[in-house]
């Protein structure tokens, strides 16, 4: 749902379409979720494992996974199919941590091609030490953060996927990153 | 997200925010959209999910209590096991179970009740024996259980303990007399009392007839009687009741000491017709060896 209303079009059809299509068999209708959707879950996968080759086999998982059950998907508006892909992803990236597979200690490709790779390498550490604090934050808190701040959804978007009102979704998001603040700033006293 | 907020984002959090941004890579694409158009093709069982969610969810449960999970297996299966083998009858590969499960039974009623008890597993017994479920063992621990009934029935000889026992030792003998390859085993020959009779004896017909009855060769009709079958027994000992003072001729010890009613049916009447020899089952026929075998009757009265 990143900019796109409910009714958006995927490959020429809304996102309702697709699941109908998807349901029914149609190679097509998968095609169009898939185009629609896979950014935003691998993004999201991304925000949580900080390892793309982990965060793209979580996004195959996923789609795997759906089509197992998208039959049990009863509401197909966009917000809700999106929701519906990042609950998925959650329980898949959930399974990982629990399997003990960490992210690869390889040095990514595209820090090696940043043009300072000093700097590049400072932010990635930075956002790791925001991944770990994250960890400390309830599941509601975490995904407002990243559907805000990676999936760039405004807050009425993250409220109707949320099932939220406007006013709460602020309200977490500030929350949220109050104990971001803490946990971060701990760590940096520590 | 406004300028402001980004730029009141803790430290590191645009850099988190930066790096999650992914554009996806072509390969990776191709990869999952691959596995996900196979997935879809692939039957129903074989995708990952779709299939039974029990069994994975059994083993997660496993591995976090895997003390709990193998304790309820042990006793979900000892559970199926008891379940299958309650009233398995003789010769299947569970009768073992049904035999616990009676013995416990056996063990927690007392008096009365646990005779009763007997007398239901024996009818049992003689119902799968009826039914056609191995006749030959159910008929032989139907004797077994009427057996240990009778040991523990009161001396009156009267109740609804002592009918139900004359009842069953009626159909077992029917049943035994019935059976094609009952033989020399046969208890109907060994002057068990008829139905409707009063109790005889407690040594069983197969044996007695054949084995005890040579102690009583002396008795012409009665080694030949030996085997006899229910038709004859039912006559004799109907005679035999009648001429014993406690309504019951006794039949133990079988044909070998067939035809020995007047005076053994004395000695009956004294100890409950426990014991004695008796007469009978060869009935009418052994008549003429009345006196040959009274001595022999006497002389094994136990």
């Amino acid at each position: 749902m990143t900019g796109e209303g409910a009714t958006a079009m995927t490959g020429g059809r809304t996102v309702s379409a697709a699941v109908d299509a998807a349901v029914a068999g149609d190679g097509a209708g998968w095609d169009a979720l898939f185009d629609r959707f896979y950014p935003v879950v691998l993004r999201f996968a991304m925000a949580r494992l900080g390892d793309r080759s982990a965060a793209e086999e979580v996004t195959q998982e996923v789609f795997v996974a759906a089509v197992a059950s998208i039959r049990s998907l009863r509401e197909r508006r966009e917000p809700a199919v999106e929701a519906w892909f990042l609950r998925i992803a959650r329980f898949k990236i959930v399974d990982r941590f629990r399997r003990g597979r960490r992210p690869d200690l390889e040095v990514p490709g595209d820090l090696v091609a940043a043009d300072d790779p000093a700097e590049a390498a400072t932010l990635r550490m930075e956002a790791a030490e925001v991944r770990r604090a994250m960890e400390r934050l309830t599941d509601e808190q975490r995904e407002i953060l990243v559907r805000r701040f990676v999936l760039d959804q405004s807050l009425e978007q993250v409220a109707e996927a949320t099932g939220r009102p406007v006013g709460a979704v602020k309200s977490m998001q500030h929350r949220a990153l109050a104990a971001l603040s803490r946990r971060l700033g701990r760590r940096e006293a520590a | 997200m406004t300028g402001d907020e980004r730029h009141s984002l803790p430290s590191g959090v645009a850099a988190w925010a930066a790096e999650s941004r992914l554009t996806p890579r072509e390969q990776p694409v191709a990869d999952a959209r691959a596995a996900m158009h196979a997935a879809a093709a692939a039957p129903p069982a074989a995708i990952p999910g779709r299939s039974s969610r029990i069994l994975p969810a059994l083993r997660a449960a496993g591995r976090r209590h895997p003390l709990r999970l193998g304790t309820a297996t042990l006793v979900a299966a000892a559970s199926l096991l008891v379940a299958l083998g309650w009233d398995a009858p003789a010769g299947s590969p569970l009768h073992e179970v049904r035999i616990g499960r009676e013995q416990v039974g056996l063990i927690l009623a007392a008096g009365d009740a646990r005779t009763a008890l007997r007398l239901s597993y024996a009818e049992s017994r003689l119902r799968d024996a009826k039914a056609g479920i191995d006749p030959q063992g159910s008929l032989g621990e139907a004797a077994g259980l009427l057996d240990q009934a009778r040991a523990a029935l009161p001396a009156g000889h009267d109740g609804e303990l002592w009918q139900r026992w004359t009842g069953d030792e009626a159909t077992l003998r029917a049943l035994r007399a019935g059976s094609s390859d009952d033989g020399g085993r046969s208890r109907s020959g060994d002057g068990l009392p008829a139905p409707g009779g009063a109790p005889g004896g407690d040594d069983r017909g197969g044996t007695a007839g054949g084995g005890e009855s040579s102690g009583a060769t002396a008795s012409p009709g009665g080694g030949g009687d030996g085997g006899h079958s229910g038709g004859d027994g039912v006559s004799s000992s109907t005679s035999s009741a009648a001429s014993s003072g406690d309504g019951g001729g006794s039949g133990d010890d079988g044909g070998g000491r067939s035809g020995s009613t007047s005076s053994s049916s004395s000695t009956s009447s004294t100890d409950g017709g426990g014991h004695d020899s008796s007469s009978g089952s060869s009935g009418g026929s052994s008549s003429s060896s009345s006196t040959t075998t009274t001595t022999g009757g006497g002389s094994s009265d136990h």
